[in-house]
């Protein structure tokens, strides 16, 4: 096969490819200029081409349907040539034809790269840049009705290259279902406006799984109507399955943040509920003390008094002629009687002490002080009426901590004070005892501490050992 | 002479026997009332020399009804008793213008004497920490 006449030599120089063609009888029978560039020497016309080694029966005489012997233009691609040689070192055959009439051979020749990369086949380096990027393009030339789909679309498709007929039908069966219609319309729209679109879509593979893709898409326009489009196809799927689990994590997040910010609230008012009831039951506990102290005095103190009174009476009318046994029983009657009304009126004051109640704080302790084991000074502010509970509570650690000084102290004086500053009532009282008192030590300090903290106040005890003993109370008023 | 005493305490079973013992030592118990408004009714009817008044009343305290029967009358002479001791009712003795306290387990014909006679006071440290 030589050039027919007329060919046009001058644009097959131009052309960024070599193109050498060799008869049937493998001499070289033409070169173009690129091509003769390439390889000066082993490029001659008329001479053998040892360099070409023929892979597979290149005879193939019978005429392309539609196409009659006289035609002498049927050519037919075929991989059947390597280049070896010194030639193999320059360049590789890209494209190989062969003339199904002559036994002609036409050879495209694409220079190899060099360690640089310069010269690279651009068509091969789009398909390895294509490869590595995940990216496939298409092309459909919508006069011709042609679509072009390059490997790597054929890739993202879960397809073997090349392996099905590059049409629209083939790209169409790839889309999920439920995204077809609306990638037809987006590039119909493409055909009819000119205008470029992008999107994401689904696909399914032959395997069944389902990528996501990233489509964008333009058109080449040329007087006035679109000939045709090309685009890119990118496998999105990692990303997006990335950015799923992004969003679903942050979607977590978010929830389990609000869960917490409810948990904190409903934890806060059970808390504050626990607080309020903790109060509510210290001081529905002083009320009952504060009853049965009522129900000793008004009941069983009045009615073993009035016993009392009988037993007098009976005494009284005693003269020197009544038995001795019955003179001894009586005194010794009233003897166990009182007593039994010592201790019972010890037990009420200490269940409440009325004064308490009836005069407020300051009276209370003052009587404390006077019965106090301990010899003991009050300093206390002149105090106005405070809630019963907070009355109580100071009363109970004056009262206890007095207590302790003469019975694990051994304690020989004891200071109390009271003060009244910002709406919170201070109670401290010291001695001089043996110290080493502790909330924790099992002593009814502990229960002292949860009845100031009921009340949202604070106990402190500084108590080392050998060096007596502070118990400071807070208890807020307001 | 024995004084006429006016007793005064809501509970029968006391006011009973606290008459018998006073009876029986020689005092005219002129009457009984069983809270603070009768007591001031019946001191008016019967003008006692002295009132034996228990601090705790079903309507009113001892302390109250002291200072009432006192304002009409300067010269009556108060005893106030009680279950609870002296010490439980602080300085509100000392001013209630009672002329002592006793403690109702510690009442006697001798108690009252002494209390009347000035040898028990009335004040927070009297009563039965004070017993002459």
């Amino acid at each position: 096969m030589a050039l027919p006449e007329g060919a046009p030599a001058a644009a097959l120089d131009a052309l960024p490819y070599g193109i050498v063609v060799i008869d049937n009888r493998n001499r070289v029978t033409y070169a173009n200029e690129h091509a003769r560039r390439l390889a000066p020497d082993e490029l001659r016309i008329g001479e053998s081409a040892t360099w070409a080694t023929i892979q597979q029966p290149r005879f193939d005489k019978r005429p392309r349907p539609g196409q009659d012997e006289q035609d002498g233009g049927a050519l037919s691609e075929i991989s059947a040539v390597t280049i070896s040689g010194a030639l193999g070192g320059l360049v590789r055959p890209m494209r190989v034809f062969v003339d199904g009439l002559d036994d002609a051979l036409l050879i495209v020749l694409s220079p190899l790269p060099d360690s640089e990369g310069r010269g690279r086949d651009p068509e091969q380096l789009l398909q390895e840049v294509e490869a590595v990027s995940k990216v496939g393009s298409w092309s459909w030339d919508v006069e011709a009705d042609v679509v072009t789909l390059s490997d790597e679309l054929f890739r993202i498709y879960g397809l073997v290259p090349q392996t099905m007929p590059a049409s629209a039908e083939t790209v169409a069966h790839q889309y999920h279902a439920e995204d077809r219609s609306a990638q037809f319309d987006l590039v119909d729209h493409c055909r009819r406006t000119g205008e470029p679109f992008e999107n994401t879509h689904r696909i399914v593979r032959p395997d069944g799984t389902v990528r996501w893709c990233q489509a964008r898409g333009q058109a080449v326009i040329e007087d006035g109507r679109v000939v045709r489009i090309y685009g890119t196809v990118e496998d999105i799927t990692e990303r997006v399955e990335r950015e799923r689990a992004l969003r679903l994590s942050l979607d977590e997040s978010r929830r389990l943040a609000a869960e917490n910010e409810s948990l904190r609230h409903e934890i806060e008012g059970q808390l504050s509920e626990v607080r309020r009831s903790r109060s509510r039951i210290v001081r529905a506990g002083y009320e009952t003390r504060r009853l049965l102290e009522r129900d000793l005095h008004d009941g069983a103190q009045q009615r073993l008094t009035t016993v009392g009174l009988i037993l007098r009476s009976a005494q009284a009318q005693l003269t020197g002629q009544s038995p001795p046994p019955v003179a001894r029983a009586l005194t010794d009657a009233l003897a166990e009687l009182q007593g039994g009304l010592s201790e019972l009126r010890a037990m009420a004051r200490g269940l409440h002490p009325a004064i308490l109640s009836d005069e407020g704080l300051v009276p209370a302790l003052q009587a404390l002080v006077l019965r106090s084991p301990v010899p003991a000074k009050l300093s206390a502010d002149a105090l106005a009426r405070l809630p019963a509970s907070i009355e109580t509570t100071a009363y109970l650690v004056v009262s206890e901590a007095l207590t302790n000084a003469a019975r694990h102290a051994a304690a020989s004086n004891a200071h109390i004070t009271v003060e009244h500053r910002d709406d919170t009532l201070l109670v401290t009282v010291s001695d001089d005892g043996a110290g080493g008192a502790m909330v924790e030590g099992g002593s009814g300090l502990r229960v002292l501490s949860d009845r100031v903290a009921a009340l949202d106040g604070q106990l402190e005890v500084d108590s080392p050992a050998g060096g007596g003993t502070r118990l400071r109370a807070e208890l807020p008023c307001g | 002479m024995a004084a006429s005493v006016l007793i005064v305490d809501d509970n029968r079973g006391f006011r009973s026997w606290a008459r018998v013992l006073l009876e029986r030592a020689g005092y005219t118990v002129a009457g009984e009332a069983a809270d603070g408004a009768s007591a001031i009714d019946v001191a008016r009817e019967f003008s006692p020399e002295v009132v034996l008044l228990d601090v705790q009343l079903p309507d009113t305290d001892g302390f109250e009804v002291t200072r009432r029967l006192r304002a009409e009358r300067s010269d009556l002479a108060v005893v106030l008793t009680s279950t609870r001791e002296a010490v439980d009712y602080g300085a509100k003795l000392g001013n209630s213008g009672a002329v002592g306290f006793l403690p109702k387990d510690e009442l006697s014909a001798e108690a009252f004497a002494e209390v009347l006679a000035g040898g028990r006071g009335a004040d927070s440290t009297g009563g039965a920490t004070a017993k002459a």
